[in-house]
């Protein structure tokens, strides 16, 4: 049963709903487009979406071949580096783990190559990421810097790329709370 | 047909009651803007002061009455009851639903068992480990009043009992990784209190009480579980300074009261 006080209590909960500082999920973006040209190939890496939570974000990267020919993706763990010079550890999500482990187990007993999957040209490859941070509240940083150097096209890494993912214009940015 | 005194432990283990609320049960770090937690928490209360004295004279005076019993002992029959009621042992579970405000600010509300309390704290970060200062502002409506005193109770009964009960409270604890959480808090509350004790079955009428009961003391606090859902214990001392005057007795309560706490708390 609802009484009263609760009611008041979820009343209030929902009048803070719209403060910046409730806000539970923040979807942040980006311009930067890092392009890889290894072996005449072009390939364009983009921000597709980043949710960035309390705890974790959440970035999807979208992968085109841009070229004529067909690229292999390979992607090993990301960083995120926050402006406070703190760097995060991110993992694929567990379906591109699992998918990653089952290749390089395959490819150890003989079967494939263990390479990453071909992008034909044309053709555009989704790649998710988590980070998480228990101790922080990751939806207070203005700017966001994703290290694209984990990707790999053709085995050629993407040295020194990054993808800086800016917070909303009505985020609560730099509140340390 | 009365009852046999039990062990005072094992009874307030079992028996169903209302007690008074000192249980923060809470990690020191506050919930960030927008988080969530919901938890479930039982608690008993044990003193470990005068309160087996006075309920044992009580009893002792309850299972003896007859038309020869004195008015000294009718009264000091109808006082047991009162300093029992308000200060005796009991049990209690509540609900409580917390909000982070942001800014490092969060609040909750409590209901159970007659309890209703609304906190607010700041947090404050010392690196690897979390503080907070909070109070606690909290209506208590019932008695901690238990069936195994039905012998004294039967003859002076606590009427409508309110209490509003403020409490002040600094914490300071850890988490490690996102399966535990320690913690560390120093308390005191105030708890003002009225309370009407009928004791019409003693010829002794109606008395109001007013006065207030003063808590102190500290907790220890341990959460086991993985992101989302904790299993939370909570231990807390706190010296009780306290002294009830009912129907021209007076019973200085003062003492060790014990608090163990346990329950589950999800945080979303």
């Amino acid at each position: 049963m609802l009484n009263k006080p609760l009611a008041a209590f979820m009343a209030l909960g929902l009048g803070l709903a719209g403060c910046a500082a409730m806000v539970r999920t923040w979807q942040f973006s980006s311009s930067d487009v890092v392009v890889a040209t290894p072996a005449a190939s072009r390939v364009e890496i983009r921000l597709r979406s980043a949710t960035v939570k309390q705890k974790t974000v959440h970035v999807t990267l979208a992968v085109a071949n841009l070229g004529s020919r067909p690229a292999t993706v390979d992607a090993g763990p990301f960083s995120l580096r926050l402006p406070d010079g703190t760097t995060l550890s991110g993992d694929a999500s567990a379906l591109d783990y699992a998918l990653k482990l089952g290749k390089s187990l395959l490819a150890a007993v003989g079967l494939g190559d263990g390479k990453g999957p071909q992008l034909a040209p044309g053709a555009t490859l989704d790649m998710n990421v988590e980070f998480r941070d228990n101790r922080r509240d990751l939806r207070r940083y203005p700017v966001l810097d994703l290290e694209v150097d984990a990707i790999s096209i053709n085995s050629q890494r993407c040295t020194d790329q990054h993808i800086f993912l800016q917070a909303p214009e009505r985020a609560p940015k730099g509140e340390n709370i | 047909m009365r009852r046999q005194p039990h062990s005072l432990w094992l009874t307030v283990l079992l028996a169903a009651g209302c007690a008074v609320n000192l249980s923060e049960s809470r990690p020191a770090r506050v919930l960030r803007g927008g988080e969530m937690q919901i938890s479930n928490i039982n608690s008993v209360v044990v003193p470990m002061g005068s309160m087996g004295t006075t309920i044992d004279a009580g009893k002792t005076i309850a299972q003896k009455i007859d038309q020869r019993t004195s008015d000294a002992d009718k009264r000091r029959l109808a006082g047991s009851a009162a300093a029992i009621g308000l200060t005796g042992p009991g049990y209690a579970n509540h609900l409580e639903f917390a909000l982070g405000l942001g800014y490092r600010l969060d609040t909750a509300l409590r209901i159970g068992n007659g309890i209703y309390s609304a906190a607010i704290r700041r947090g404050f970060d010392l690196g690897k480990w979390d503080s907070n200062i909070g109070v606690r502002v909290g209506y208590n409506s019932g008695a901690s009043v238990i069936s195994y005193l039905d012998t004294i109770n039967s003859y002076a009964k606590i009427g409508s009992t309110k209490r509003i009960d403020t409490s002040f409270t600094a914490q300071i604890g850890r988490e490690f990784g996102e399966w535990a959480k320690l913690w560390a808090a120093a308390k005191a509350m105030y708890s003002r209190y009225w309370v009407d004790v009928d004791a019409e079955n003693l010829d002794l009428g109606h008395e109001k009480l007013d006065d207030h009961l003063l808590y102190y003391g500290g907790a220890l606090g341990l959460a086991l579980g993985f992101r989302w859902v904790h299993f939370v214990m909570e231990l807390g001392i706190y010296e009780l300074s306290c002294k009830v005057t009912a129907f021209g007795n007076s019973y200085d309560l003062s003492g060790v009261t014990v608090t163990p706490s346990w329950g589950f708390q999800a945080t979303f």
